[in-house]
Parts: C-alpha cells; sequence; structure tokens
C-alpha cells in the first residue's frame, strides 16, 4: 500500500539524473527528501508525477505498475502535487486557480459545461464554496475574486498547496513549497502538511531547509548526484557525513 | 412598476412585429433609383471604374434632357470589392434602403450571382456586366430577372474560332486561366474545335495567382501549334502570357476574347501584343460603328476599353424600360422581354425576348489586332 | 459581481443590442440584413474566441469550415432532394468531423505554425472546390440551394433566428467558461504541463474544441447558403478566416462578447471604407493601435475589471443609500 518507485534511473544526454534510485512513501508517512541543487529530487518527482518517463525502472501505486500512465491518468488516481516554480494563469483570479484543483475529480460533460440550469451549474456553486473555505484556510487572501497575480511568492506556494488538496489526493508530492516563504505562512504549511498526513495522505516533501523537513519528516531520503546517500530516522540522515558533506558543500559555495 | 415593465415590453415586442412587416413602398415620386453594383476594388476594379463612368453618363444625359416623365434618375453606386458576400449586403442594402427599381452589375459573375435570389424574390431586375453562362441559365428561376449586358462566353469564343478557320489555321493550342471563364471556355473550344475540324495540339491553364507561365509556353511551343486560343479576360496575365510565348520564340496569331482588348493589354504586353487578334466591343483607339459611345464618353473620361460599352448599355437598356412607361421592377423586366431593339452604344443590335437573355450576338463584335501600341480594326 | 451576473451579462446585451438594431430598421431596412451579416460573423468568430482566447490555439480554418458545412448543405439539398432541416445536421457534422480528424497532428504545433497549416487548409478546401466539377460547382459554384425551414426569406425573421442561434452560442460560451471545462481549457492556454497535471487530457479536449468550433462554423455557413441561395469558393474562404481572426483579436479574445464587437465593428467599418485596397491598411492600422494600447484587444479582461469595478461601485453606492444617512449621501458624491 504504498506510492514507490524502484530501481529508477534518467540520463538527460551525457548526464546520469537518477541512477537506480528506488523510494516509497505509505499512506500517513510524511516522507522528507533533501539533497543539494541538481541533487535530482524534481526529476525523481517528474517520473512519480509521469510527467518524465525513467529510462529503466519502474513506478507502482498500491501494487499496479503506473509507469505508463500520463500525467492526466495518475492525477486522476490520486497523485497531486506542487511545481518547484509555480504553474498557474496569474490573470485568472485567486477562486478559479484554486477550483482548477478540483477538475481531476470530476467527471464533467461539455454539455453539461455548457448549459444552464445543469448538473455542473450545481457542482459550481459547491466548489466555489469549496475553494472559498480552502483560501480562508490557508490566509491567500481577503477577497478570492482579486487576481491571482496580486500574490506574494510565498502565497502562491501555498495556492499550489491548496489547489493540490482540492484534487483530493492519496499522495501529495511538494517540491520546495517553503521556499520564499515568511514564518507565518511555513507555520500554516507545516499544520497543512500534518493534517493532511493525519487524514492519511502519504506526502512526499521536497525542501532546502533541512531543519524544516527534518521536524516534519517521519522519515528521510537524502539525494546525492541522482544516487540515494541516506535514508532513515531524520535525525539519523541529518547527521549522515555524506549529507552534511554535501550540504556544506552548497554552502560553501553559496557563500 | 410592474404595469409601466409589462406596457414597456408590450411595446417593444409591437414595435417588433411591425419592423417585420414593414413592406417596401414602390417609388412614385422623387427620382427614380437604380442600383449600380460595381467592383471599383479588388480584382475587377479595372473594368469597374470605366463602367461606373459611361453609367453616370448615360443617365445625366437623360436627366439633362428632362429625365423621364419629369423624374430624374438616380443611381446608387455602391462598391461591391469583387466579393461575392459583400455584393450580396449590399444588394440587400439598396433594394431595402434606396428601394431601387433596376440593378446594374456585377462586374463578375459570382458576385452576380450571389445577390440573383435576393433581387428575383424583390422582383428587382438585373443586368450584369458578365460574360459567365450560367447567370442567365434558363433552368433557375432567376434567370427570368437577369439581362445580360455584355458578350456572352458563347459569342465571342465560336467568333474568334471561326476567324482562326477562316484564317487557314489547323492545330491549335489553348490556353486559360483557372476561373470560371476559363474552365468553361476551353471546355467549349474544345467541343467546337471538334465540329470545325481544328486539331487541338496542347490544352493547359494556369492558376489566377502563376506570376511565372515559363512551364505554360513552352509547352505550347513545343506542341507546334499553327494559333494560341487565349481564354482570359485577365488582360494583366493575357499580357504576360503573350510576353512569354515571345519570349519562347513562338510567333503564331494569338486568338483572344472580347474581354481583352483593353488598352492594359497593349501596356502589359509589349510588342508581344502585336500577336493578338480578337473579337472586340469596343476598339478604343478607333469610333468606327461606335461614333455614339466616344460622343458620350468624350467629356467623361474616354473610353478605355469594353467597360464603357457595358456600362453605356446596361443604363441605355433601363432608360429604354423607363421611357416606355415602366415604373416598377416588374414593369422593367416586363418591358426588356417586349420592346425590340434597344438603341444603345454597341456596334450591332441588342434585343431580348422571352426566351433569349443573352442577345449580344456577333454583330456586336469588331475584330481588332495591335500595331505599333494602338488597337487597328481588321 | 454575483454569480448568475457573471453568467448572464453577455447574453443580456446581445438581446439589448439586437432589439435596438432591429428596431432602428423600420427607419433603415438594410439594417435588418446588416445584422443578418454580424451575426453570420459572430457566429463563426465566437468558436475561435472560445479555443483562441481560452484555449490558445489559433486557427485560421473558420471560414473554409464555413464553406465545408455551406457546400455540404447546398450539394445534398440541390443534387440529392434533402430539405434544409435535414442538412443542418451534416453541414454541422461535416466539418466538425474533418476538424477532429486533422487536429491531433497539428494541435502540437507553436501558434505561427499552427496559424499557416490552418491556413493551407483553407487553400486545400478552396481548391478541392474549384476542382470539384459540376459536383461542387467549381469555380462558379452552387446556386438553387433552398431558403431557411419555416422562417423562408423573410430578412427580419432570419435575422432575428440567426441571432437566436448566436444567444444560445453566447449562452452556452458563458456557462463554459465558468465551469470546470472552462478552467481546464484556460489551463491549457496557460501551461500545457498545468492542464495535464489537474487531469486534463489535452489533446483530446483540444481536439474536441477544435471540432465543435468548425462544426459551429459549419452551421453559420448553412446560414449562409440558405439565406443568399448561392455559394462560390471565393463566397467564405481564406479571407473570410482572415477576417474572422481580426474580429476576435481586435474585439477582445479573452471576452465572451469580444467576436461579436469585432464582427460589428468589421462589418460597419466596411460601410465607410473606401475600397479593398484600404482595408488592409485601415484594418491593420486599427489593429496595431488597439494591439499596442491593449494587447487583449478592446474588451480585455483590464477593461472587463474596470467596467465591473464601475458597476459595483455603483451597486454599492445604491445599496448603502438605503438607510439615507447624508454622510453616505455626501461620500457618493
Ligand atoms: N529536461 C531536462 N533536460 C536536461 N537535463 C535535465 C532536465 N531536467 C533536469 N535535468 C538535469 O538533471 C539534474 C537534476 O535536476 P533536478 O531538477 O531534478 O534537480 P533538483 O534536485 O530538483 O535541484 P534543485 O534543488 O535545484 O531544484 C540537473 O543537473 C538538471 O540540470
Ligand atoms: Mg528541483
Amino acid at each position: 500500500m504504498t506510492l514507490s518507485a524502484t530501481g529508477v534511473s534518467i540520463r538527460f544526454g551525457g548526464l546520469v539524473a537518477l541512477n537506480n534510485v528506488a523510494v516509497s512513501v505509505s499512506p500517513g508517512e510524511i516522507l522528507g527528501l533533501v539533497g543539494p541543487n541538481g541533487a535530482g529530487k524534481t526529476t525523481l518527482f517528474n517520473c512519480l508525477t509521469g510527467v518524465s518517463k525513467p529510462q529503466a525502472g519502474k513506478v507502482q501505486l498500491e501494487g499496479r505498475d503506473i509507469s505508463r500512465l500520463s500525467l492526466a491518468d495518475r492525477v486522476r488516481l490520486g497523485i497531486g502535487r506542487t511545481f518547484q516554480t509555480p504553474r498557474l494563469d496569474l490573470g485568472s483570479s485567486v477562486a478559479d486557480a484554486v477550483m482548477l484543483g478540483f477538475n481531476p475529480r470530476l467527471r464533467q460533460s461539455i454539455v453539461s459545461a455548457c448549459l444552464p440550469f445543469s448538473k455542473a451549474r450545481r457542482t459550481e456553486d459547491d466548489l466555489s464554496s469549496r475553494a472559498r473555505q480552502l483560501i480562508a484556510e490557508f490566509q491567500l487572501t481577503a477577497d478570492p475574486d482579486s487576481s491571482a497575480g496580486e500574490l506574494s511568492l510565498g502565497h502562491l506556494r501555498l495556492l499550489e498547496v491548496a489547489r493540490a488538496l482540492a484534487s483530493e489526493p492519496r499522495y501529495l508530492l511538494l517540491d520546495e513549497p517553503a521556499a520564499g516563504i515568511d514564518d507565518v505562512d511555513r507555520d500554516l504549511l507545516a499544520d497543512a502538511i500534518r493534517n493532511a498526513a493525519a487524514r492519511g495522505l502519504g506526502v512526499l516533501l521536497v525542501e532546502h531547509n533541512v531543519g524544516f523537513v527534518a521536524e516534519l519528516s517521519h522519515r528521510m531520503v537524502a539525494l546525492v548526484s541522482g544516487e540515494v546517500v541516506a535514508e532513515g530516522k531524520p535525525a539519523y540522515v541529518v547527521a549522515d557525513p555524506q549529507v552534511v558533506a554535501a550540504y556544506l558543500g552548497v554552502h560553501h559555495v553559496a557563500a | 412598476m410592474n404595469i409601466k415593465r409589462r406596457t414597456a415590453l408590450a411595446s417593444v415586442a409591437g414595435l417588433y412585429a411591425l419592423s417585420a412587416f414593414t413592406l417596401a413602398s414602390a417609388q412614385s415620386s422623387g427620382p427614380i433609383k437604380v442600383g449600380a453594383l460595381i467592383a471599383l476594388s479588388g480584382p475587377a476594379a479595372a473594368y469597374g471604374a470605366e463602367e461606373r463612368r459611361a453609367i453616370e453618363a448615360v443617365f445625366n444625359q437623360v436627366n439633362a434632357q428632362g429625365g423621364i416623365g419629369g423624374r430624374k434618375i438616380e443611381v446608387v453606386v455602391r462598391d461591391t470589392k469583387t466579393n461575392p458576400t459583400e455584393a450580396a449586403r449590399l444588394a440587400n442594402q439598396v433594394i431595402a434602403d434606396d428601394k431601387v427599381i433596376a440593378i446594374i452589375g456585377a462586374t463578375t459573375g459570382s458576385e452576380t450571382l450571389a445577390f440573383a435570389d435576393v433581387a428575383m424574390r424583390a422582383q428587382v431586375p438585373l443586368f450584369p456586366m458578365v460574360g459567365t453562362p450560367s447567370v442567365t441559365d434558363p433552368e433557375k428561376p432567376y434567370s427570368k430577372w437577369v439581362f445580360r449586358m455584355s458578350v456572352p462566353l458563347s459569342t465571342d469564343l465560336p467568333a474568334s474560332m471561326h476567324r482562326m478557320v477562316k484564317d487557314g489555321k489547323k492545330r491549335m493550342a489553348i490556353f486559360s486561366e483557372e476561373d470560371a471563364y476559363g474552365q468553361q471556355g476551353a471546355a467549349m473550344a474544345v467541343e467546337l474545335a471538334k465540329k470545325l475540324g481544328v486539331e487541338v495540339v496542347e490544352n493547359i491553364s494556369a492558376p489566377k495567382t502563376a506570376t511565372d507561365l515559363t512551364t505554360q509556353a513552352t509547352k505550347i511551343r513545343n506542341a507546334n501549334p499553327d494559333a494560341v486560343l487565349l481564354v482570359t479576360a485577365s488582360t494583366g496575365s493575357g499580357g504576360a502570357f503573350l510576353r512569354k510565348l515571345q519570349q519562347v520564340g513562338l510567333n503564331v496569331p494569338v486568338y483572344g476574347m472580347a474581354g481583352i482588348v483593353q488598352k492594359q493589354i497593349i501596356t502589359s504586353g509589349g510588342t508581344a501584343a502585336e500577336m493578338l487578334i480578337a473579337p472586340a466591343l469596343v476598339n478604343p483607339d478607333e469610333a468606327g460603328p461606335l461614333k455614339e459611345l466616344f460622343a458620350l464618353m468624350k467629356d467623361n473620361g474616354g473610353v478605355d476599353g469594353f467597360g464603357a460599352v457595358l456600362g453605356a448599355n446596361a443604363a441605355a437598356g433601363v432608360v429604354a424600360a423607363l421611357k416606355s412607361g415602366a415604373t416598377t421592377g416588374a414593369q422593367v423586366r416586363d418591358a426588356m422581354e417586349k420592346i425590340g431593339s434597344i438603341k444603345g452604344y454597341a456596334a450591332g443590335p441588342i434585343k431580348y425576348s422571352p426566351t433569349d437573355h443573352d442577345s449580344w450576338g456577333p454583330e456586336t463584335l469588331i475584330f481588332v489586332t495591335v500595331r505599333d501600341g494602338k488597337f487597328k480594326n481588321l | 459581481m454575483s454569480n448568475e451576473a457573471k453568467l448572464w451579462t453577455a447574453p443580456a446585451v446581445i438581446v439589448v443590442g439586437f432589439c435596438i438594431v432591429m428596431l432602428l430598421g423600420i427607419a433603415q431596412p438594410s439594417l435588418h440584413t446588416t445584422m443578418f451579416t454580424i451575426g453570420l460573423y459572430a457566429l463563426i468568430a465566437l468558436p475561435l474566441g472560445l479555443i483562441y482566447g481560452q484555449g490558445g490555439t489559433i486557427s485560421m480554418a473558420q471560414g473554409s469550415f464555413a464553406a465545408l458545412g455551406a457546400y455540404t448543405s447546398a450539394i445534398l439539398c440541390t443534387r440529392f432532394g434533402f430539405s434544409p432541416t435535414l442538412s443542418v445536421i451534416p453541414a454541422v457534422v461535416m466539418p466538425a468531423c474533418v476538424a477532429f480528424l486533422i487536429a491531433r497532428p497539428i494541435l502540437r504545433l507553436p501558434e505561427l505554425s499552427l496559424a499557416l497549416v490552418t491556413l493551407s487548409l483553407g487553400t486545400v478546401v478552396a481548391v478541392g472546390l474549384q476542382r470539384g466539377g459540376d459536383f461542387t460547382g467549381s469555380f462558379v459554384g452552387l446556386s438553387g440551394a433552398p431558403p431557411l425551414p419555416l422562417v423562408g426569406n423573410h430578412p427580419v425573421w432570419v435575422a432575428t433566428t440567426l441571432w437566436a442561434v448566436v444567444l444560445i452560442v453566447v449562452i452556452m460560451y458563458s456557462h463554459f467558461v465558468h465551469s470546470a471545462r472552462g478552467r481546464s481549457l484556460n489551463a491549457i492556454r496557460v501551461d500545457r504541463l498545468l492542464a495535464e497535471s489537474m487531469g486534463v487530457n489535452v489533446p483530446f479536449d483540444l481536439s474536441i474544441m477544435f471540432a465543435i468550433a468548425a462544426g459551429i462554423a459549419g452551421l453559420a455557413g448553412w446560414f449562409y447558403v440558405h439565406t443568399l441561395g448561392y455559394i462560390a469558393p471565393d463566397s467564405l474562404g481564406a479571407h473570410t478566416s482572415a477576417n474572422i481572426l481580426f474580429m476576435v483579436v481586435l474585439g477582445g479574445r479573452r471576452a465572451v462578447l469580444g467576436p461579436v464587437l469585432g464582427a460589428t465593428f468589421f462589418t460597419f467599418a466596411n460601410d465607410f471604407l473606401p475600397g479593398a485596397e484600404t482595408h488592409g491598411l485601415f484594418f491593420g492600422t486599427i489593429l496595431v493601435l488597439i494591439l499596442l494600447l491593449s494587447p487583449d484587444g478592446i474588451l480585455s479582461p483590464q477593461a472587463m475589471r474596470v467596467l465591473r469595478r464601475l458597476f459595483s461601485r455603483r451597486d454599492r453606492v445604491s445599496r448603502a443609500r438605503l438607510p439615507g444617512t447624508a454622510e453616505v449621501t455626501e461620500a457618493s458624491r
């Protein structure tokens, strides 16, 4: 009963982005994924969600091989994600941007969408109020009808989390959701992640802020140059010499 | 509030219904209005401008002499832009708003066909200045309302080929443009060649937009004809084709159609235009039998080609019908079939009957060629 | 703005505008046929607004799809004795099927290539019609298509029927943009990866929308041929497609009413322009000016927001006025 990747390898030209990687996350578990820039974290997300097709290995959802399924199909099976750089229509309203998240769970016909007094109309009101609830929960904005372009980067990240939750995923993959957000929002985010896990969602969390991940995660995986170098309890992974070296290296370069 | 709204709604509905039943009231006083739907822009604009000058010249002359029973003729000119959809919209406009009793036009066949039904329903006769056969197709109900004001292809094409036979030619190559006119003309020429005992050694066409006719000219030269039939009404591509024939070194007479006898063919064809022999409605360089037309156009921009003949005759036809006492579109139509020969501006008589809406026969044609940059009667 | 207002503003504008022009038609009857022309263009342009403005998929084939619908119906009626009531179905289905079949390979292309490919589709259709011999009437075209069922030829009833269809399309379009499907289509425009991650089957959805757009254009073609009784290869075609795109871009591709506004502007502007040669210049200049000022056309989202704010402010003021306090009245001045 997990979402898992086994033996996943992918290369871009000469660059080996992932080399025989195996990870798995179970329902209710928060799995932290850390690693320096270019380690392959986003690439692993892409393989799990179907954006990229690995050259070797397979992806399984609760025992079923989903390696061949498209991104859209996997979302409908319950794999929700956010993007490292938020993807959304900055011209749409905040409410509409969140409401897009309900789509994977809806099976709306075009005819129903076009007609007044149809089933789609009735769901529309329901979706709108649920979206407004999510917007309030994440304190995105006081006016859900305002333009999404007016939100800060931090709020855009939260909006993506809210949108991903709207699709009622069984597994939630968050790609650096806390990058560039302020302390208040970070606490909101942490609560949302804990709540989601408490409701039985498996959460895969990529984050550079090791402290933040370590505090939230039940288990951690460290990725360096496309290979898993450490895996286990947060305290254990954080202390792993290779991880420390990788992160120190990063800090040295950054400094 | 509620009652007020209801009365408002009811009056809007009432007015709306009224608008559906406003009937076209016949013109009984004021000027007699005649529509002129002419291509003043777009591909056929070269003819349209001259047609317009001639139409206005004829009506001005009639008006100067006191009009028709004291009523002036007012011509409502609209530019169809050589576009069928636009032509149909304008036809609706002049019929509904200006209540014209006849429409002169259009300049091209497909524009005419686009409003033929509309005009028929409104009982407005049409005088299209086009050679396209289908506008007077007797099987179509609208043809009752259409009087051709140009030489039909079935007149000038055979005239040209008979001339060819008379000149002793035996091996003919056909060059046509890929449009309605060229296609129907080429088919007609192939049929007639069988009857006349002329061999068709090459039958080739080019798209209207073709810029290079080398392939076509070379193929024709290689077929070794002793005459070429040029089936196009476009002076631009006609001239280009003649130049190409000269370039590839073929020097045989080229028999053209009436539509090509325009001053532009000499400009665009250069010395190659001297190969041309064509039946013409008018020779712009020699009045010949068309003294009245030249007199009419003298102060109205002169005669450049057959556009003047078509416009002047179309207007003369309408005037003749009005003079016979017609005051409605239906009466104009009936008069056209009855009044016999129209005193017009062509080389021969124009006379319609219930079975003939084409009229313009071979008598209306004069054969011309080009010498020293001028048309010369043969 | 309430949900209901969002859904019904555009249809209400259509109804009111139509009634006003038709009443003016009592004084100037040609307005009735002008309304037909506008309605015809609007009907071809509206679905382009949908697939281009919402879905980000440009098409220069709408005129040709209309021609396809018109020819289908004309051929069935004049050669096989169909009645227009019956032939309306193939007139819609035929272009829709053609569009659906070609959609998948071409809709992957970037915007410019897609414009060129759809434009050349128009050329293929035109050449096919010209070379179709007696079957399509070749260059001369087909005449003798019977008048519309029930309403016949009366300009007022013809225009009313056509605009009833335009109204239905506007209502459906308005509802569509405020539905999950509408949000999917917008997501495709913004970012295909986003759309897929929201469960959208992008190639299939786009193909369906492309086909629907073609089908509605076919319906417009049906109106065209049974109103004029005649259709030729140059009646509707590549130049129509280009004009339709102009209407959509000028009027506002993101707004439901943008294409209708564009069609109205285009048709009336035609009457004031001296000739076809000046068209390109005039419309080109207008387009450049508008796009410099407002890249999304006249009815751009920004313009709409300003309008909406204006209206909702007036709402608020009038509601606030009810208690009749001096303070509020003062503030509203
Ligand atoms: N589509 C692609 N084509 C070529 N190379 C790619 C592609 N996607 C990723 N890479 C490369 O693969 C490596 C792993 O990238 P990835 O984005 O997965 O790293 P990451 O761990 O998410 O890093 P960051 O912390 O910077 O987000 C990088 O070297 C990157 O340049
Ligand atoms: Mg990354």
